[in-house]
């Protein structure tokens, strides 16, 4: 028995807006995150997207909490954001019937820089940060704090690894594992990683341009999204708010190198295709690196002429787990019935493609695709109908 | 530099820069960079662009230039011969 | 509702490069921990279970510049996983749709504190992509989907130690919902300095060869390596003539939320992941005849693993041999579910129990319960479990059964 899947709450803390009104509101003002540094120290002409304020007295409740890392707090931030946003207790993921899935691409970078460094200049490690350096170190904590003893997982598929956790947690649901999951990621920005960028040259010059004719590189950014998924019935039971229906779909993966983009944006839209029948939204991975978008503005032109893209890392900055903010994007366009606009997008690199700009599409959404796609050849499509 | 150590410095840095499992002098100056010959991908062009900025102080600006730049191992060594009379 | 079953079994370990030496290994009962010669350490503990003569190329199927690349962890789980599918007879017109689900949770990170040390010390004067391209873990996915031709669904799993068991978990999953026939189950870890050096800064490493459920058990030993196993339809595996070397009945995945590294004092967690693993197989807990336990050797999970494994069985436990596989492989970390399923799928196949060794006395508390003593024994098994926890409270077991 294969069981339908609700979205009914949505966590965002992101550099753009934290909140899920917020955050829906700065989406369709076609507003971007992209610009210069506030917290990290880079050079002041630099483009980074952070998340500024983040508190950890709101939500780390627990004696253990108290060495909670930066990556960690972002992902439980954005889960009890979830969790009001879908009319739940703190506690609704807890006991067997609640499961867990999480995502992060870097982890907790800072303090692995600063073991690292500890590590090389002086031969030891210290032992109160090594704990917090597993990659799955904020699936301990949000299950520590939530009381999430159920079944959980932590994910990591580079740039889809969002989009891989949520589909993670929408099987558990749709397999009548539990009856609310968790699902989503985080990720963090350091000075460290934003020179890493910088000295091997994938960094533009100036704010991302998704899709645009002229992009040349991704605006490290970070930040985090949740969403709570339930059975549909049980949603419909208890007068919850859904958002969605998401689609469970265990993705694919198309012969590309290994650590690179495919090249063959054929076979990416063959994989799509399917999945985009219906489809009124397209939001795409694109995030301004030229060899991503040019890839993902064929295959989507084979595969979807004419249906309106937006790529929401020109707001919300790129990091592994944006696709988990895109997900969101996608929930919210299918909910509200409008299409966000692609900043730093003004005259698309392919004429096949309807890439929204400037101004929000109003337009009922019956159904969204977010293409999930990964070096590597990985493929996580995540779709999402109306419920 | 005289030719004959340009295309020298050249192989070092192809091979030893992108450390590749061959020695300088097992690399024949007609060798296209990026053809079947070195089994190099776009990771290593784009460490060359930057390899060869720093040791030759000569910049590839695009892939138009890049494209004559790379054609060979000579064709490479005269590129910079040519940039560093500018 | 399909079964799952196992077709194929690769291993690369410190007891050798492939499965037959790893069994070898086993049946002697040798210890495979010693010097540690990986890199420099500068704390109190200088042993690890090292992968002996990993070979530096590869990478048949993979372009030049690729094989350059691959960190350690790739390298091994590339040679574990070109075992399995040679072993399950998987040619590549039927290795397209085959998913690949590994766990992992060192990836490059070998390599990339080579280019750190490089980069700060101006041997590089900047980072270079081509040295932190293989950081991710996710690429060991990537490296073995692209060289073996595997273009299913993939995923990567980073729980800690049980890792590799939610990829054997996962993949039981995928073929019992019916969509798919093939998966590649894996796990690898390769050791790093910040491993290493983090989990002697803890304490938690016993500086003499790691001694599971002794008396005078003073920690884990560290070790490396990558386990692969084809599970496969039944169905699907009869009709093209596999050989059927074990069946995954189910499994248990559940979470202390407790403590970041301690286990919960009773094993909650563990627990419930035992319990819902005999659940989703249809065993009972009478039905099982042989543990092979998480083991680590550390004074709290050996304490909660025969607490948990007393409260399931009962009294039955003094005749449930259980042994642990840590003895001799060390702790290979994200690698450890996916290897330790291996052990016990040799196992259930030959009846040959594995044993725990450097275990000469054991916690006295503990004198009913056969820890299988050096040098294991013939014992024919039906139903086996596999259970690894990690960092964080993350606990899964694996119920797997004999294929008549």
């Amino acid at each position: 028995m294969i069981v339908d899947v609700a979205v009914t709450g949505l966590g965002v803390v992101s550099a753009l807006a934290s909140g899920v009104a917020p955050f829906a509101e700065a989406l369709r003002a076609g507003r971007s995150a992209c610009g210069p540094p506030r917290r990290i120290e880079v050079p002041a002409g630099a483009h980074v997207a952070e998340v500024v304020a983040l508190e950890a007295r709101s939500v780390v409740r627990s004696a253990v909490g108290r060495r909670i890392d930066r990556t960690s707090l972002l992902a439980l931030a954005a889960a009890c954001l979830a969790l009001d946003d879908a009319g739940l207790p703190h506690d609704a993921a807890g006991g067997p019937r609640g499961g867990l899935a999480l995502s992060s691409a870097f982890g907790n970078l800072s303090e692995t820089e600063t073991f690292v460094e500890r590590l090389l200049a002086r031969g030891t490690g210290n032992p109160l940060v090594f704990p917090n350096l597993v990659l799955n170190a904020p699936l301990g904590y949000v299950s520590i704090e939530l009381g999430v003893t159920g079944p959980s997982a932590m994910l990591n598929e580079q740039e889809a690894s969002g989009e891989a956790a949520i589909q993670w947690g929408a099987q558990l649901v749709a397999d009548g594992v539990v009856d609310v999951c968790l699902a989503g990621g985080a990720d963090e920005v350091t000075a460290m990683l934003w020179r890493i960028h910088q000295e091997t040259r994938t960094l533009a010059a100036g704010p991302p341009r998704p899709l645009d004719a002229a992009a040349r590189g991704a605006c490290p950014g970070e930040g985090a999204a949740v969403l709570v998924l339930e059975p549909l019935a049980r949603a419909r039971a208890r007068g919850a708010r859904v958002y969605a229906r998401l689609v469970p779909d265990p993705g694919f993966a198309v012969a590309a190198p290994v650590h690179g983009w495919p090249r063959d944006a054929e076979r990416i839209a063959a994989g799509l295709r399917a999945r985009l029948a219906g489809v009124d939204a397209v939001v795409a991975s694109a995030s301004g690196a030229p060899a991503l978008d040019a890839l993902e503005a064929e295959a989507l032109a084979y595969a979807a002429p004419g249906v309106p893209v937006t790529a929401p890392r020109g707001a919300i900055g790129d990091f592994g787990t944006a696709g988990a903010l895109a997900v969101v994007v996608a929930a919210l366009a299918v909910a509200g019935g409008f299409v966000p606009p692609t900043p730093g997008c003004r005259t698309p690199r392919h004429p096949g493609l309807d890439v929204v700009r400037s101004t929000a599409r109003e337009r009922p959404v019956r159904a969204a695709l977010v293409t999930g796609l990964a070096r590597g050849g990985i493929v996580r499509p995540v779709r999402l109908e109306e419920a | 530099m005289n030719r004959a150590d340009l295309l020298a410095e050249v192989k070092s840095l192809l091979a030893t820069g992108l450390r590749l499992d061959r020695s300088p002098s097992d690399i024949p100056d007609d060798t296209p960079i990026f053809g079947e010959g070195l089994g190099l991908d776009s990771i290593d062009a784009l460490e060359l662009v930057v390899l060869v900025e720093e040791r030759f102080h000569v910049s590839i600006p695009d892939e138009e230039v890049g494209k004559r730049a790379f054609a060979s191992v000579s064709a490479l060594a005269d590129f910079i011969a040519t940039e560093r009379t500018r | 509702m399909p079964v799952a079953a196992v077709t194929g079994l690769g291993a690369v370990t410190a007891l050798g490069p492939d499965v037959a030496s790893l069994a070898a290994g086993l049946a002697e009962g040798r210890c495979a921990i010693g010097p540690l010669t990986l890199f420099e350490h500068g704390g109190r503990c200088r042993i690890a279970a090292e992968v002996p003569d990993l070979p530096a190329s590869a990478s048949r199927g993979l372009p030049p510049a690729t094989a350059r690349r691959l960190s350690r962890s790739d390298r091994l789980a590339l040679a574990a996983a070109a075992e399995a599918c040679r072993h399950a007879g998987l040619e590549p017109p039927e290795r397209a749709g085959v998913a690949v689900y590994v766990g992992a949770s060192v990836g490059g990170m070998h390599e990339a504190e080579a280019a750190w040390r490089r980069r700060r010390t101006g041997a590089d004067h900047r980072w270079r992509l081509s040295r932190l391209v293989a950081t991710p873990v996710a690429v060991s996915a990537a490296v073995v989907s692209q060289a073996l031709g595997l273009f299913g669904p993939r995923a990567t799993f980073s729980t800690a130690c049980s890792s590799s068991a939610l990829a054997v978990a996962e993949a039981a999953a995928a073929i019992g919902r019916g969509r798919m026939r093939v998966a590649l189950a894996l796990g690898t870890d390769g050791l790093c300095r910040l491993t290493y050096a983090g989990f002697d800064a803890l304490q938690a490493l016993d500086p003499a060869p790691c001694r599971p459920f002794a008396a005078d058990r003073a920690g884990l030993s560290l070790g490396e390596g990558a386990g692969a196993l084809v599970v496969e339809d039944l169905e699907h595996a009869r009709a093209r003539g596999a050989r059927i070397l074990a069946l995954v009945l189910g499994a248990g995945i559940a979470a202390d939320a407790h403590h970041p590294t301690a286990p919960h004092p009773e094993g909650a967690g563990a627990l419930r992941a035992l319990r819902a693993a005999l659940d989703a197989a249809g065993v009972t807990p009478e039905a099982v005849d042989y543990v092979n336990a998480h083991g680590t050797g550390t004074r709290q999970n050996d304490a909660v693993e025969v607490g948990v494994l007393r409260t399931v069985l009962g009294t039955r436990l003094r005749r449930v041999p259980v042994s642990s596989t840590k003895s001799q492989l060390g702790h290979t970390l994200a690698a450890a579910g996916a290897i330790e399923a291996v052990v016990t799928v040799l196992a259930l196949e030959t009846g040959l129990l594995p044993p725990t060794v450097n275990l000469r006395t054991p916690e006295p508390a503990w004198g009913d319960v056969d820890f299988v003593p050096v040098p294991g024994r013939r014992q024919p098994l039906r139903i086996a479990l596999s259970s690894s926890y990690g960092f964080g409270g993350h606990d899964v077991t694996l119920v797997l059964a004999r294929a008549h």
